[in-house]
Parts: structure tokens; sequence; C-alpha cells
């Protein structure tokens, strides 16, 4: 199990559910746990009263900074059961409910099937207070479900009057009088259908028995009748009512089923773009479209990146409700909410005068987003849209946990990937820097203690090495100073725009003094061919592949460097008549650490360092880069850069 | 004896001090030796030397304030001496008033090429009435009366942007004029698109200079950094 306890509390319509709410509250301060408020929507018709209820209990769970979830279910036990398991609940507070009192169903059966069905959760029982006054509150309940309704009362005669007709007809046709019956009964389901609430229905039950006594029974035209009817009409209103309360159910349980398809389609639609949004950004759109296209109002979201709310909002506007900015004293909401993980704003208790309902887009700790959506101009959204919005701004968190998570691990990997890289460096250059700095010092101590006693020629040698060392050292450091421009794999470049002959150039001014004993000649273009380009890297780039031709090819061999245009690019190639590339090394040159092949202890020095960062500065200015050899014999590296094109500069 | 110029060397480092110290005395230059920024400051006022050698990385004082206040009331050039490979750091200290910059580790040869470029310039400089007549480098002559230019008698054809720009190059022979400097003397002011037209009216100008047949150019293009004219060695009049 989690080391953090989950509280799980049932909201309710019941009176008593607020104090079970407070007192689970009261319960997950104490813990420090996790409260999660569950509401489980079922076929039940619910009116006004109960939904306001629900409403306030939603709100009060909210208040003690409960997670609202909602679930949807026939037997709530089962949908509660599931939940736990699922969400790795480790409590489930109940109330003593007064609910669902049935003479079928004992009222414990709720707290016992859910110890039946979740046998891992520990159930807490809050006693109930309220028992005395929950019978009246049943009452009241009764009458103020109903609402009376002219239309619906004009329908319901109607359809009686129509059924009236149809048995006259029956009757003048000689038909038994059962059939009569049965077509009240119709009348009655159809009254059912077309009526809301129960009243109409157990009225056209009533009316239907009475309207058939009167005109249908003898005497005709008359209440009375002889007591062999009274079975019939008591049969008669018993299977209208029941019947009708059927369809009654039937109805609200289509309705209920659309809902439910829709929120299905919602979330499911929702969260197939969720998963192909790529970044937080992405995702926090999706949501924004999907929320203001649900509920067909402006929907503003704020980003919250590392605790800090953006100071503008991300607009998605629907054309009717006007140009609204978020901005001002809005923003203060908006900080509220950022800062204590609670809705806030319009229709809410705190700042009730804000234009907009704030929501948090919340994960495990950390609050995502700020999702506000405009309800000052438009009716107050239901508890239906509000629920599928919440379960949305929950898909929403779980989405952007996963993306930050992706990022995070991403991350991590690639600060593991550079620190090895780093090590592997490291070694390299503390082990390649020693042997030069070895020929450096000790060639100058034989200098400065044998003075006079070495011919000029021994001199000379030993001056030209301490020289040579000095230069190579200077190569590598340079090289290694590009390196530390790089960060987390990405180079900073500063971007100019500069005659590629003229990079040329500049790289030759550079070159190792080797180079002297190879012939170098340069294949420049007549036009005037710019790059965008880091003139210092790119000057790199040329001075390491001309080095490295120098270092491959042997005294006296030919070497070219040369600019031209080439498919929309500006090509950049060194040329060398040595040995070339051993086969299948093509790839590999590039590749940091890669030093050719061994050549024995006589080896000349180079840590491979060279052509990596040629590739790496190559590729971060968009361009390509490669080697291939040439006939008879050497090896041709190339590179390219974008061109830019220089407009109208003669005037 | 004291027909030698003299030269100020601010250098911290010691070792690259005596290095400058040694190749200064082989050529028999006079130079005086500053550690740091203040002591640079005092040397060139009391001293007033005709060619200032400034380490960028000293201790005490940021380079570019150095060359700010010395150009405050001197023309003398400076050339800064950086061991940071950045051109950031060369750019600020030539915008700054720096004529020329030198990249550690310089070949002693390079820093004397340089020192010589820059002690022809102090020799040619105290005539301004001079330049208003015909400017003269070797094969290049500009006629600065009658707005031409020519390379061995003949003349160049030359549009008016870069005309303006080789005479910018001309007055200011031997120093390193960096790309914004020029932009802003030739255009006023600029945006990013006129780098890259001051690259190809630099190139056509240098090309059309270059069929002049000197093997030399007058033109040094140093690649993210700007541009400079130069008095190529033994042409033009040698230093007195």
């Amino acid at each position: 199990m989690q080391d953090h306890e989950r509280i799980l509390v049932c909201v309710s319509a019941s009176p008593t559910n607020a104090d079970v709410i407070r007192r689970a509250a009261a319960l997950s301060k104490t813990l420090d746990a996790e409260l999660i408020a569950l509401y489980v929507e079922d076929t039940e018709v619910r009116n006004e009263a109960q939904a306001r209820a629900v409403h306030e209990h939603l709100g009060l769970a909210e208040r003690h900074g409960a997670m609202l979830t909602t679930i949807y279910g026939d037997d709530p036990a089962t949908a509660i059961a599931q939940y736990a398991r699922v969400s790795g609940i480790t409590k489930i507070v109940l109330g003593k409910s007064p609910e669902r009192r049935h003479p079928f169903a004992p009222k414990e059966t709720l707290m016992s099937r859910l110890n039946e069905l979740a046998p891992n959760v520990e159930i807490v029982i809050v006693p109930n207070q309220l028992s005395a006054e929950a019978g009246s509150f049943r009452l009241s309940r009764l009458f103020r479900r109903e609402r009376f309704s002219p239309l619906d009362l004009i329908r319901t005669a109607l359809i009686l009057a129509a059924c009236t007709g149809v048995g006259f007809l029956f009757s003048a046709v000689g038909l038994a009088i059962t059939n009569v019956v049965l077509i009240y009964i119709l009348g009655v389901m159809a009254v059912a259908l077309v009526t809301t609430g129960y009243l109409y229905t157990l009225l056209s039950s009533l009316l239907s028995v009475l309207v058939f006594n009167f005109f249908f029974t003898e005497p005709f035209y008359s209440l009375r009748s002889s007591p062999d009817y009274f079975a019939t009409f008591a049969v008669m209103f018993a299977v209208a009512l029941l019947s009708s309360s059927q369809t009654s159910r039937i109805k609200a349980q289509s309705v209920q089923t659309a809902n439910k398809a829709y929120q299905t389609e919602v979330l499911l639609s929702t969260s197939q773009l969720l998963q192909k949004a790529e970044d937080k950004q992405a995702i926090l759109e999706v949501v924004q479209r999907q929320l203001s296209r649900l509920l067909e109002h402006s929907v503003l979201c704020y980003d919250v990146t590392d605790g800090v709310i953006a100071d503008a909002p991300t607009m998605c506007t629907i054309e009717q409700d006007g140009g609204f900015d978020g901005i001002g004293p809005e923003l203060e909401v908006v900080r509220w909410v950022g800062l204590n993980a609670v809705h806030a704003g319009s229709t809410t208790r705190t700042f009730p005068q804000a234009k907009c309902l704030y929501m948090a887009v919340r994960g495990e700790r950390t609050v995502w987003a700020v999702i506000g959506i405009r309800a000052d101009c438009a009716p107050t959204i239901d508890e239906y849209r509000k629920n599928l919005m919440i379960s949305i701004l929950d898909l929403c968190a779980l989405a952007v946990e996963k993306d930050h998570m992706t990022r995070e691990k991403q991350r991590m990997e690639e600060s593991a990937r550079q620190e090895s890289l780093r090590a592997n460096l490291l070694r390299s250059i503390s082990h390649d820097l020693r042997t030069p700095l070895t020929s450096i010092s000790g060639n100058a101590a034989i200098l400065m203690e044998n003075t006079g006693q070495l011919s000029p020629e021994n001199c000379r040698q030993l001056y030209a090495s301490i020289y040579d060392d000095a230069i190579w050292l200077n190569g590598l450091v340079e090289n290694l100073l590009t390196i530390t421009r790089t960060e987390n794999g990405v180079m900073k470049l500063n971007l100019q725009t500069e005659l590629a002959a003229d990079a040329v150039e500049e790289a030759l001014r550079h070159m190792d003094r080797d180079a002297a004993k190879r012939h170098i000649s340069t294949d420049l273009p007549e036009e005037m061919l710019m790059a965008r380009m880091d003139a210092g890297l790119i000057v790199q780039v040329l001075v390491n592949l001309l080095n490295n031709a120098v270092k491959h090819a042997p005294e006296g061999s030919r070497i070219t460097v040369g600019v031209r245009r080439r498919g929309g690019m500006a090509y950049l190639w060194v040329e060398d008549d040595g040995p070339g590339v051993p086969a299948g090394d093509e790839e590999k040159v590039f590749d940091m650490f890669y030093t050719g092949v061994k050549r024995g202890p006589d080896s000349r020095r180079g840590i491979g360092l060279g052509l990596a960062l040629c590739k790496s500065i190559v590729q971060a200015h968009d361009g390509a880069i490669g080697v291939e050899n040439i006939q008879p014999h050497g090896a041709k590296f190339w590179f390219t850069l974008p061109i830019a094109e220089v407009e109208g500069y003669e005037q | 004896m004291n027909n030698k110029p003299l030269i100020l060397v601010v250098e911290d480092d010691a070792a690259v001090r005596n290095l400058m110290a040694v190749t200064l005395d082989t050529q028999g230059y006079r130079y005086h030796l500053a550690r740091n920024g203040a002591e640079a400051l005092i040397e060139a006022t009391t001293h007033q030397p005709a060619v200032m050698l400034l380490d960028l990385g000293l201790p005490d004082m940021e380079g570019v304030d150095i060359i700010r206040r010395v150009r405050g009331w001197t023309g003398m050039p400076i050339i800064v001496v950086s061991a940071r490979g950045e051109d950031a750091d060369k750019v600020d200290a030539l915008d700054a008033g720096a004529d020329d910059y030198l990249t550690k580790p310089f070949s002693v040869d390079e820093l004397l090429a340089r020192l010589r470029v820059a002690l022809r310039r102090v020799n040619a400089e105290p005539s301004p009435s001079q330049e208003d007549a015909v400017y003269e480098n070797g094969a290049l002559r500009i006629d600065y009366a009658a707005g031409c230019a020519f390379i061995a008698d003949r003349e160049i054809h030359l549009t008016p942007i870069e005309y303006k720009l080789l005479c910018l190059l001309a007055r200011n022979t031997g120093k390193v004029l960096t790309h914004n400097y020029i932009l802003k003397e030739i255009w006023g002011s600029y945006t990013a698109s006129d780098v890259g037209s001051l690259r190809v009216f630099m190139a056509t100008l240098r090309k059309k200079l270059q069929t002049g047949g000197g093997e030399q150019p007058y033109i040094q293009t140093h690649v993210g950094i700007g541009y400079r004219m130069l008095k190529p060695e033994g042409r033009g009049e040698e230093a007195p």
C-alpha cells in the first residue's frame, strides 16, 4: 500500500452528508491524508432541492480541500468499491444515511456491501445526529418535488379526453369493456411520457378510474357503480400507476443514458486529443477548446509554471461573449486559485463578484494551470456539465503530469548522458595534455641545463619541438573552449552573414606550421557566396579539417579547400591526396574519441575531438557534414551551410 | 638613442610581459612596463608612449575602460592583446577606440608586424591638412578633391558607396574598423540585412583594387570583426 492515506467521502443529497463531509475533512487533516469527495450519480430522478443539496455538499467538500470526482453507476456500492480499488483509497467515510430506507433492503446494505466488495478499505461510519429531522425532510421533499405546470395539466386532460373518445367508439362498436380499461392504462402511460413528475401520473391514474366509472359502468353518467367493478377499479388504478411510474423511470434513464453517452464521447475525444498533444501548452489548448465547446462560454487559461502564474491568459473566445481580457482585478482571483488550488470566483463563495469561475488544474501536489470560465453573461453551468468539466480538468491534470514526468525523465537521461560524455572527455584530455606538456618541460629543461654543450642543430630541433607542442596544445584548448559553449547539446551561435570565401581565407591563416610542407590551393567561386554563420566557429571547422588533412596526408601532398553553391546551400570542402578514410569508417570519423586505426606506440596524438566538434558546429548551423574517398586516393571532407541571399546591395 | 619610439606594455602575466620585453629589446624599441590598469594610466600620461600594447584581462580594470580613458586625451595607437578567442571582446575594444588586436598565443613576428603598422600610422598622422588633398598608398591614390581613386594611375570605377567605404578605410589606414563602426559611418544607422550588404560591397571593392595587380591586398578582412586598410610593408614610405 502507499505510505500516505487517501480518504474517500461519499457525497449525497442527504442532509446529514454535510456533517459527514466535515468529519471526513477533520479526519484527513489529522492523518495528513488526501481527501477525495466522490459523488455517485445514479438513475434516480433528482429534483431541484436534491440537486442543490448535492451542489452545496460538493462545494463544502471542496472548501475543505477535497478533490471532487463524479462517477456514474446504478449501484453505488459497486461503483464506490471499484473507484476505491482503482485509486488506492485507504479509508471510506460513510454516514448512517436515513435515505434508501426500503422494505427489501436493510439500511446497512451500503456499508456491508462495501465491506464485502472492498475488503482492504477501512470503512468509517459517522453517527447520524439528524435522524430525527430526517423523516420530516423526506415528507417535505415529496411535496416540494412537484411543480405545478398548466401545460402538463392540459396535456393530461387532452389525453384522458382522447381515451374517453376511443372508449365511446369501442363501446359503440360493441367491443368488450376490458378494452376500454386497457385504453385508459395506455393513456396514463402516455401522460407519464409527456409530463414530468409523479403528480400527473397519480392524477391521471385517479381520473381515468373516475372517468371510466362515470362513462362506462352501469349506471352510466354516475359515479355510483356496482361493487363488481370495485376490483376492476382497484386493479386498473394499480396497473396504471405502476406502469406509468415505470415509464417515467425509463424516460429518466434514457435521458441519463444519453447524457452518459455524451459524456463518454466528450471525455474520450478529450483524452484522444490530449494524447496527441505534444507539450503542456498543447494540452492546455486542447482542454481550453474542449471546455469552451462544452460550456459554450469563453474559457481563459493561465499557465502556471513552477508556481508562477502567467500574467495574461490565452484566450478562447466565443463570439457572443464579446471581448474580455481577463486582466485587472481578475488576476488576484487567479493568483488565489493558483495558490490554494481551490475553485473560486463567480458562483463560489470566494470572490463571488469576479467575472469568471476559476478552477485549478491540479495534480498530486502542484497546480499546473488555472482555467477561467466566463459565467457572467450566460446562465450558470448546470451540475451535469460542471461534473463533466471537472472530469475534463482531471484528465488535463493527468496529461500535464504525465508530460511533466516524461520531460523530467528525458532531462535526467540527457544530463546523465552529458555527464558521462564529460567524464570521458576529461579522462582523454588529462591523458592527452600530459604528453605534449612532458615534451615541452623536458625539452626546456635540457636546453636550460646543457647550454653550450648542444650543437646548434640539436638546439633548433628542441626549440621546434617545444613550439610545435605548444601550438598543438593551443588547438586543443581552442576546441575545448568551443565545447564549453555547448550546453545540453545546444550550441549558442552568433550568426552573421559572411562571405564563405572570407572564412576560407581566415582559416588558411590559422593553420599549423606543418602545412608549409604541403601544397595548399584554394578553389573559390566567382560569385559572392554568402552564408549565415558564426564566423569563429566555421573558421574553426575549416581549421580542424585542414589540420586533419595535414595530419593524415604525407609531406609533399596536395590539399585543396574550396567553396561552391550546390542545391541551395553553400558547399565547402577540404580535399587531400593522402591515404583516405578506412572503408566503412565514413560515419564513425565524426564520433567523439574516434582516432582512426591504431598505428602503434609512435602514433600521432589526437583524441578524436576535432571532427566530432566540426559535426556539432555544422549541425548547429542546420548544415550537413560528410566525408568521401576520392580517386585514386585521398579524402574529401565537406560540409554545407544555408546560403544568405543579400538583396539590393547595389543602389 | 631617444630616436626610437617608446612602447608601453600593459600585461599582468610576468611570463608574457617578459616575452614582450625581450622581443622589443631585440628590435631596439624603448619600452615601459605596467602590471595593471592603474600603472598603465600613470605611465600613459607621464611618458606619452607612441604605442600601447594592452592586455584585456587585467586584474584591476576592464581593458575597455582603460581604452576609453586614454582615448579621452590622446589618439595614440592601442593594440589590445586578448587571451580569449571571443570575437565580441575584440569588437568591444575596437569600438571603444583600440586600433588593432592580437590573440594569445601570438607569434613574435606577428607582434612586431602589428607594431610597425601602428608606428607607421603615428608617423603619418599629424597632418590633417594633407588628408584634404590626395591619399597615397603604394599604387593606390585617392584624389579627394576630384572624388576619384586610381591604381597605378588608372582610374578605378567605384559606386558612390564603394568610394565612401574606400575613403573611410583610407582615413583610418592601419586601424581595424569594426562592422558596426563602418555601417554607422556610411549608412548612418543599420539593420541586420545591411551587414550582408557590407560584406558584398567590401568584397567587390577589394576585387576592384586587386585588379590593379598588387599581390598583397590593400584591404584586410577580419572575419567576424571588421576590415582594415593596410599600407603593405616595403610599399609606400618607410618609417623615418
